[in-house]
């Protein structure tokens, strides 16, 4: 039936979107464009960056509605172009349901524009560029470039909590400084963990929670707040327990 | 000088791949974030305010992003979340945490708050420049 099949075209758009670091505005325009594209008079939204509430109102005012729980975010900009690119079909070229959901589920399943290498290599570039530019040209930028690097490819592969890994990562960045500050006592331990755990900051998060309380939006805005938040404790008390144990000796 | 764009530049293509940018749209985001941080430096020298200046290098990339987003038809997020990075306060944040664990409350006290002023400026930043985005297309969009 076209309708259950327009809310499910509409649901996995959303869930898309959210699972893959899109602000809520968006979300929710773009699925309130695309339900009135396929001629649905009232289309109402409620996204959260945890959950997804739509309901769709046909002429006969007949309504269908669906919820959405949305686990395990990411940030894959790549997909969120991609689905920005449907939409726009959608609401223009008024492409058919089925074909739209065909399309849908190649995005979703559309592999990584760049190779394992590339993006283990850019978070080691990342790094070391980041700490030039807060304190220039150094030796503690090679032990970054290697240490962000190496944090690249353990985020990639582990498949623990995110809270627990992100706490991990921060024990791994400051081992590596403190590491490389005991063989060569030139280095700044400070520098090289500064540099490292650099990618693992949670920039997204935090610039779309303000896009998202300052648009209205406050409940997912302070939801991806309290979620940024969390990522940066656990950096910290990585990072704390194993610096600490240094500081205080 | 010019290590120093050249490093932007790098920072920013670097964090779009971590964030999985299309391969087209990098090269725009390079250059919003290349602009951002002359945008800071300026205002920097100027003012001698890191605030302002960050405020002021955050506006400077969300102008370039909603440009790049109307010519190559994307987001304008897109072009912001890697843009902005050269410009996070990650070492205020850093030194914020180290403070608090040597028990220096004072110091923490002091990073702490310029962390937060600093990540609100560049969020201001953003908001400011999209509402201003948004004045002219009418219907739906203003919100």
């Amino acid at each position: 039936m076209a309708q259950q099949n327009v809310l499910l075209l509409v649901s996995l758009i959303g869930e898309l979107l959210l699972k893959n670091g899109a602000e809520t505005y968006r979300v929710e325009e773009t699925i309130r464009k695309v339900g009135s594209a396929y001629d649905f008079v009232k289309t109402e939204v409620f996204a959260l960056p945890t959950g997804l509430f739509i309901s769709l109102e046909d002429k006969d005012s007949q309504s269908w509605t669906r919820i959405k729980r949305i686990k395990h975010q990411t940030t894959n900009l790549q997909k969120v172009s991609m689905v920005n690119d449907l939409s726009r079909q959608i609401t223009t070229g008024q492409i058919e349901v089925n074909q739209a959901l065909m399309e849908l589920r190649e995005i979703n399943n559309h592999g990584d524009s760049y190779s394992a290498v590339t993006s283990y290599l850019a978070a080691g570039i990342g790094g070391v560029t980041f700490s030039y530019l807060v304190y220039g040209l150094r030796l503690e930028l090679i032990p970054a470039f290697i240490g962000a690097l190496l944090l690249e490819i353990w985020m990639h592969s582990n498949n623990i909590n995110k809270f627990m890994a992100e706490v991990v990562s921060g024990g791994i960045a400051s081992t590596i400084g403190i590491v490389s500050n005991y063989f060569y006592p030139v280095l700044d331990y400070n520098l090289i963990i500064l540099g490292i755990i650099i990618i693992l900051v949670p920039g997204v998060s935090i610039t779309n929670a303000a896009r998202d309380i300052i648009g209205g939006d406050s409940l997912a805005g302070i939801v991806r707040g309290m979620n940024a938040l969390l990522t940066a404790l656990a950096i910290a008390l990585g990072v704390a327990s194993i610096l600490g144990v240094k500081i205080l000796v | 000088m010019e290590l120093d764009i050249l490093a932007v530049f790098l920072a920013t293509i670097a964090f779009g791949i971590i964030f999985k940018l299309p391969k087209r749209t990098l090269f725009n985001s390079g250059l919003a974030g290349v602009l951002g941080w002359g945008g800071y430096n300026l205002a920097f020298r100027f003012t001698h305010n890191q605030i302002f200046a960050s405020f002021l290098g955050v506006v400077v990339i969300t102008v370039i992003a909603e440009i790049s987003a109307r010519l190559l038809k994307e987001p304008a997020t897109l072009f912001i979340v890697s843009g902005i990075i050269p410009l996070v306060p990650g070492s205020q944040a850093y030194f914020t945490m180290l403070n608090l664990i040597k028990k220096d409350y004072q110091a923490g006290f002091e990073t702490g708050i310029e962390t937060i002023l600093i990540a609100g400026a560049i969020s201001a930043g953003i908001i400011f420049v999209g509402v201003l985005a948004r004045l002219k297309t009418n219907e739906s969009n203003l919100r």
